[in-house]
């Protein structure tokens, strides 16, 4: 047997992930009660910085593959990562607080988190079906356990049992259509795979069965109609800060994913996935944008929000060009900073035993702290499509690769019910502007929040004044 | 023979057995009788109602054993392939093995320090 070591240099960023969060795993156990977790949050925080440091450190613009060439590192599994750090880093930000008041800022918390962030790492570095998988369950294990951290809370509870047994069934599922692609390609690695179907297959009903499997798994994952029930729930159900981890980092991993597995793999046979998307995706952005009106719960109505946003992504990578797809790579990366903030502020507006997440506690807001409502306005404005935030330039980016396919119906489509979806958008506005409060509480006033929420409200601005230079790093990791 | 027919055995004998344990409540029906009785499906301790409630739910306080069972098993399941190939591959098997029992250690201690090894 031939055995070549692997060069773990180029999987240095995960190894350093790996061991920090082994390390914090003991610091936690072994730290007194009274210190509290401060040395572990500080502790994660220095960890995804020095990852993201190891990542644009160790950057090249050609690929490398190490591990027997089931593990690669490229540009755009770089700039993936390196959002995904940055992203986790203000989901923790937001978080803190939150947790002190709701009773879970322990270790594993922040242990959890970390092994998250190390899941989406590897599936958006894996070149290799098994290890996709593997990545994949790792976040998710995670996931299933941060929404569960309230034990003695029913609806978390609730809402970690559907998610799991769905992730669990949506995992089976992705797994199946996968042994179905080994038995007819016999390989699992991304690269072999591409080069057998270019040769042609001699059962096209099997890899057939085998991509639809594949694509339902993903659906799943992604949350886009028919397969987006569990997403209400889960993010209805799970503590805020968790809500706010879910609906963003995740969102770049799995984009990641579906280029490894679509793209990479399975672009010889775009025409048989590109139906399949391109129904995912219309149902997702109709039923996403009418069902949203309907909700009380800003969580919830976020939620719905977040379907319709995922059949844009699904739009960008349907197209099968590469505008198309860093199109899709810049929504997906918009898209996480503009719910970073929706999200944040609902962390922000909560209270000991108070969560704000019905809309009508946003009620006045702007009498209550005009600044909060002026960035909630431009987050609010951004995920509606307004010019000229960044949501403006990502759902125009999507929408012109998808004409320059020559779908232009499908673009009338997805502009018709973006117009509709601006509706629930904009009564929040209206809630902060014209309406008296409520609520009249004082609003949080730790300053490490208020920054990192500026930061983020202005980045949406500025994100949609100068959108050139991240779609050029978008188009630079595509090509 | 062909595959279907052994398939078509399996199918005639699960049929069968179905059939056999059917028939065996059917006859119990026919030649066994049943009274009806007042207070005969009631919960009774030494003759009189039980003093506490009956429906309990039990805990399955094994659970932590069954998961710590889960983990550190599985790491022989990994063990006996890198038995194969590790007089060829030498010393980078040892360390191989060594960062992943590492990690298993740290799960070790770490379900120490929550009292997962507690007799419950």
């Amino acid at each position: 047997m031939n055995f070549e070591s692997p060069n773990l240099v180029t999987a240095m960023p995960e190894i350093f992930v790996l061991s920090m969060a082994c390390i914090i795993l003991l610091v936690g156990v072994y730290q007194s009660q009274k210190s509290g977790s401060l040395v572990v949050y500080l502790l994660t925080q220095a960890t995804l910085l020095g990852a993201l440091i190891i990542t644009i450190g160790l950057h090249t613009a050609t690929p490398e593959f190490t591990f027997e060439n089931t593990y690669v590192k490229d540009t755009m599994g770089d700039v993936l990562k390196a959002f995904i750090y940055l992203v986790a880093m203000v989901c923790l930000l937001y978080s803190r607080c939150y947790l002190k008041e709701q009773n879970i800022d322990r270790t594993e918390y922040y242990v959890l988190v970390l092994f998250a962030v190390l899941g989406m790492m590897i599936m958006v570095s894996a070149h290799s079906m098994l290890l996709i998988y593997l990545g994949l369950e790792l976040l998710s294990l995670c996931l299933y356990a941060l929404v569960a951290l309230k034990r003695d809370s029913e609806v978390c509870t609730e809402a970690a049992m559907k998610y799991f047994v769905l992730g669990a069934l949506a995992s089976g599922i992705l797994l199946y259509g996968m042994s179905l692609i080994y038995g007819i390609t016999g390989s699992l690695n991304i690269l072999e795979i591409s080069e057998v179907l270019k040769m042609g297959v001699e059962m096209p009903l099997v890899l057939n069965m085998g991509l639809v499997f594949i694509i339902i798994g993903l659906a799943f994952k992604l949350g886009a109609v028919p397969f987006h029930m569990w997403v209400p729930d889960v993010y209805h159900g799970a503590p805020t800060s968790v809500t706010l981890f879910i609906g963003t980092v995740p969102k770049l991993a799995a984009f990641g994913m579906v280029m490894r597995l679509l793209v990479d793999g399975f672009e010889v046979v775009h025409v048989d996935w590109q139906t399949m998307l391109i129904v995912l995706a219309m149902l997702s952005i109709a039923i996403g944008n009418v069902i949203a009106i309907a909700q009380a719960n800003l969580k919830r109505m976020l939620a719905y929000s977040t379907i319709s946003h995922m059949g844009f992504l699904l739009l960008g990578v349907l197209t099968g060009t590469a505008d198309g797809y860093s199109s899709a790579m810049f929504y997906t990366i918009v898209y996480t900073i503009m719910s970073l903030g929706a999200f944040g502020m609902i962390i922000m507006l909560s209270r000991v035993g108070f969560e704000a997440d019905n809309i009508n506690d946003f009620k006045g807001l702007n009498d209550r702290s005009p600044w909060l409502a002026f960035m909630m306005l431009i987050l609010m404005f951004s995920m509606a499509g307004v010019p000229p935030t960044v949501g403006f330039f990502a759902k125009l980016a999507v929408l012109q690769s998808v004409v320059s396919t020559g779908m232009i119906w499908l673009a009338v489509f997805a502009v018709i019910f973006s117009v509709i979806g601006a509706f629930y958008y904009l009564r929040i506005i209206k809630l902060m502007y014209f309406d008296t409060a409520e609520d009249q509480a004082p609003i949080r006033t730790d300053l490490d929040m208020r920054i990192t929420m500026s930061v983020n409200g202005v980045m949406v601005l500025g994100l949609g004044l100068y959108p050139a230079g991240l779609m050029a790093l978008c188009y630079a990791a595509i090509s | 023979m062909g595959m279907l027919q052994q398939y078509g055995i399996l199918f005639g004998l699960i049929i069968g057995v179905i059939g056999f344990v059917l028939s065996l409540f059917a006859l119990n029906r026919a030649i066994g009788k049943s009274r009806i009785e007042l207070a005969k499906d009631v919960p009774a301790t030494a003759g009189k109602l039980s003093r506490d409630p009956v429906w309990v739910r039990y805990h399955a306080r094994y659970y932590g054993y069954a998961l710590l069972f889960l983990a550190f098993d599985m790491e022989m399941a990994y063990m006996y392939p890198w038995a194969v190939v590790y007089k060829e591959v030498g010393i980078v098997a040892l360390l191989d093995m060594g960062v992943f029992l590492l990690i298993l250690f740290l799960g070790l201690l770490y379900g120490w320090s929550q009292g997962a090894f507690r007799r419950q």
